[in-house]
């Protein structure tokens, strides 16, 4: 756009303006192998298409396709990328040493021409994938200061062999693991906050009690084994305490115990069921649902009982349950009854105003916040078959995880697992 | 004992043979326990995930030759913003300053005046040929370098074939100077859709060949790289902005690129005089053109793209 002013006797004023985006715009050109007696040019492509995928799904990537045919004479052709519009370039050298992956990755930045870093990344052939997850987690850690989540897991519900087990997969629905073999029905898989075990409910011994595992499956404990319901655990951010849904005297109401089942600690007194509890970050307060009301609303209640503090923070709809409390603690995701069937609504802590985050087809339910708040996993329920679906924050981008042919549901998204 | 008799001497084959039986057993159950239990008692820290080795580079295969050129430029650059913020001419001129800024403000208002500027239908042709240049220019990024010699004659090929266009334009334009003018004002719907450039009458007078200054801002445009981490620059809705002042010579060089006005910012200053080097040369100044120079004066502004929660 041109607009111009008188300035000096002989000067034409011109002016060009540049909007800049919020997302970065990334090239990614394929990578070059060295020691070219082996062909692995399918484990490179696969790896760029890994690390493509992985910036985009934090949803502050867009990727610049180019080959950077230029390039590869010995200098980047920092030029041309500008031309295509990146910002910052990931340059890549691969090879394989009996089944020994390197990569070598260095990240430039394409308007100053600038070197940022460069890492070797090596492992065994199998974890291509884990690699470049790393690896995009460090490009992300340097371009924004906060790490990504491609490093992180997904544990979930399905029936697929006929029971009801708890599988892991990876945060883009690859690296499908089932962790239990009970033969039985487990409920509410729920990551503890430093990733290393996950409490669930199993009906292993008929009744409902709850149990927690190593995230390996391995190292199965029971914790809760009262009469009656032993559900929805919900960890205490320190991970020394989980708040669990117990029905012992008839009714369910909402308790707090210690890990390894003592200390239990009665939070709520009411006719109505209580359920669904759901820690929040700071750790200072609970949230969960009630019927009290008559329909079945969110509520929050000060974490040493209702009678030091509750409110009720959804008015919408008539029915709204399983909240999951943001990892910045301002938002609250919850599943809510929207004509008949369920969707993810969005709700403001601070100002009690919720909107409806998910739309279109399926019955949207559980949903899970990723580690850094970017991105929320969600069941999705068409044609009789639940489903994992993940969605940006934002409303943006959802996409299908699971493609089990029993499906999956109940989402818990697993904290940074440090490695 | 049992027990005793395993360490007593004998010579008896019997005893041999229950001794080695006795002892190869005791090895193998240390061995096994010397297995087993680490993992049975470490099972709890056991995390499944394989270890990822990772090693820091610091090497620079790739810029490593080109980096150092390029810092020579940036430190040659620096002193000359400095220079500038000593000059006294600037302080001479602060109401133009502000009126450029104002004008950034007021983009929409100056639109409306586009009829004013407005030049013959003839004109509008030579901008589609030309748009249609730059098209062509554009979609051969890929390819563009290697056919860099190529392109550039084409392209000069064609600048010539429109100067040819011009110059009969200014004759008929001698003929009847006033009267093309009001004709055009009617007309302002093509350029206030299409490319919603406008450059100004006073501007037009001193250098009536728009299309070379459109090709001028195609090039700075395509060259203009964005800064990567934007969200450290602290753009508001409303930009930074960058003068730059330089001269094109007639046969398209650049000389003389200053920053008359910084945006504060470095790293947008040096982008701005980035686009400048890498868009040098221009292509040749229209032959008509009788001076031996033309001054331009250039704004980039740089804005943030509104984030929406």
């Amino acid at each position: 756009m041109y607009t111009g002013t008188a300035w000096a006797e002989d000067d034409i004023y011109l002016e060009i303006y540049k909007r800049i985006a919020r997302n970065i715009k990334i090239a990614i050109p394929d990578f070059t192998i060295e020691k070219k007696d082996i062909d692995i040019t399918d484990i490179s492509e696969k790896a760029v298409s890994i690390l493509s995928n992985d910036l985009r799904y934090t949803g502050i990537f867009n990727i610049v396709e180019g080959t950077g045919e230029r390039d590869k004479y010995g200098t980047i052709d920092f030029k041309e990328w500008g031309i295509l519009g990146a910002q910052a370039l990931v340059k890549g050298k691969c090879y394989i040493d009996k089944n020994r992956l390197s990569f070598k990755l260095w990240l430039y930045d394409v308007s100053e021409e600038k070197y940022l870093f460069g890492k070797e990344y090596s492992g065994d052939v199998k974890q291509l994938r884990l690699i470049m997850h790393r690896s995009a987690d460090d490009i992300v850690y340097y371009l924004t200061g906060e790490r990504g989540v491609a490093g992180t897991k997904i544990a979930f519900i399905s029936p697929s062999s006929g029971y009801k087990e708890i599988y892991i997969m990876d945060y883009d629905g690859y690296n499908l693991k089932r962790l239990t073999n009970d033969r039985s029905i487990a409920l509410f898989p729920a990551w503890s906050p430093d990733g290393r075990d996950i409490a669930f409910t199993s009906y292993l011994h008929k009744n409902p009690d709850l149990y927690i595992m190593d995230s390996n499956g391995l190292n199965k404990r029971i914790v809760s084994k009262l009469d009656g319901l032993n559900v929805a655990p919900a960890w205490s951010p320190d991970g020394q305490k989980v708040a669990l849904v117990l029905s012992k005297d008839g009714n369910p109401e909402i308790y707090i115990m210690d890990i390894d089942g003592k200390g239990l600690n009665r939070l709520t007194k009411h006719r109505g069921i209580d359920t669904s509890p759901a820690w929040s970050p700071d750790g200072k307060e609970i949230a969960f649902t009630s019927d009290r009301a008559g329909s079945p609303q969110i509520y929050i209640m000060d974490v040493r009982g209702e009678k030091k503090g509750l409110r009720r923070v959804t008015y919408r709809g008539n029915y709204n349950d399983l909240s999951s409390w943001s990892p910045d603690g301002k938002l609250i995701a919850y599943t809510s009854r929207q004509n008949g069937r369920f969707e993810i609504c969005m709700l403001d802590v601070k100002n009690k105003r919720s909107y409806q985050l998910t739309n279109g087809y399926g019955s949207k339910e559980g949903p899970s916040w990723s580690p850094d708040g970017r991105l929320i996993a969600f069941s999705s329920k068409e044609k009789g078959k639940s489903n994992i679906y993940v969605i940006n924050a934002d409303g943006t981008a959802q996409r299908r995880l699971t493609f089990l042919k029993g499906g999956g549901y109940s989402p818990s998204w697993s904290p940074r697992l440090e490695r | 004992m049992r027990g005793r008799g395993l360490f007593r001497y004998s010579d008896s084959l019997n005893d041999t043979k229950q001794m080695v039986v006795i002892s190869s057993l005791l090895h193998l159950t240390i061995i096994g326990l010397m297995i087993l239990l680490p993992t049975l008692t470490s099972s709890r820290k056991k995390i499944i995930f394989s270890p990822v080795y990772t090693v820091d580079l610091v090497e620079l295969p790739f810029a490593g030759p080109k980096k150092k050129i390029i810092t020579q430029k940036t430190e040659k650059k620096r002193p000359k913003v400095e220079e500038i913020k000593k000059k006294p001419k600037l302080k001479s001129k602060p109401k133009k300053i502000k009126n450029i800024g104002r004008s950034l403000k007021k983009k929409k208002t100056k639109v409306k005046k586009i009829p004013e500027l407005k030049k013959g239908v003839a004109e509008s042709k030579l901008l589609a040929e030309l748009k249609a240049l730059e098209d062509k220019w554009n979609s051969e990024k890929g390819v563009r370098e290697e056919k860099k010699v190529v392109m550039e004659s084409s392209i000069l090929e064609e600048l010539n074939a429109l100067e040819k266009k011009w110059a009969e334009e200014e004759k008929r334009k001698e003929k009847v100077p006033e009267e093309t003018e009001p004709v055009i004002a009617k007309k302002e719907e093509p350029i206030a859709e299409g490319d919603s450039s406008l450059i100004f009458k006073e501007d037009m007078n001193r250098f009536p060949y728009p299309e070379y200054l459109y090709i001028i801002e195609a090039r700075l445009n395509a060259n203009w790289r964005t800064p990567l981490l934007s969200t450290k620059l602290d753009l508001t809705d409303e930009g930074k902005k960058v003068i730059v002042s330089f001269k094109i010579l007639k046969d398209g060089k650049i000389q003389d690129p200053l920053i008359k006005i910084s945006s504060g910012n470095i790293v947008l200053d040096q982008l701005a005089i980035k686009a400048l080097n890498d868009s040098d040369p221009l292509p040749p100044l229209p032959s008509r053109y009788n001076k031996h120079a033309l001054s331009l004066l250039f704004g980039f502004v740089y804005s943030a793209e509104r984030v929406y929660h």
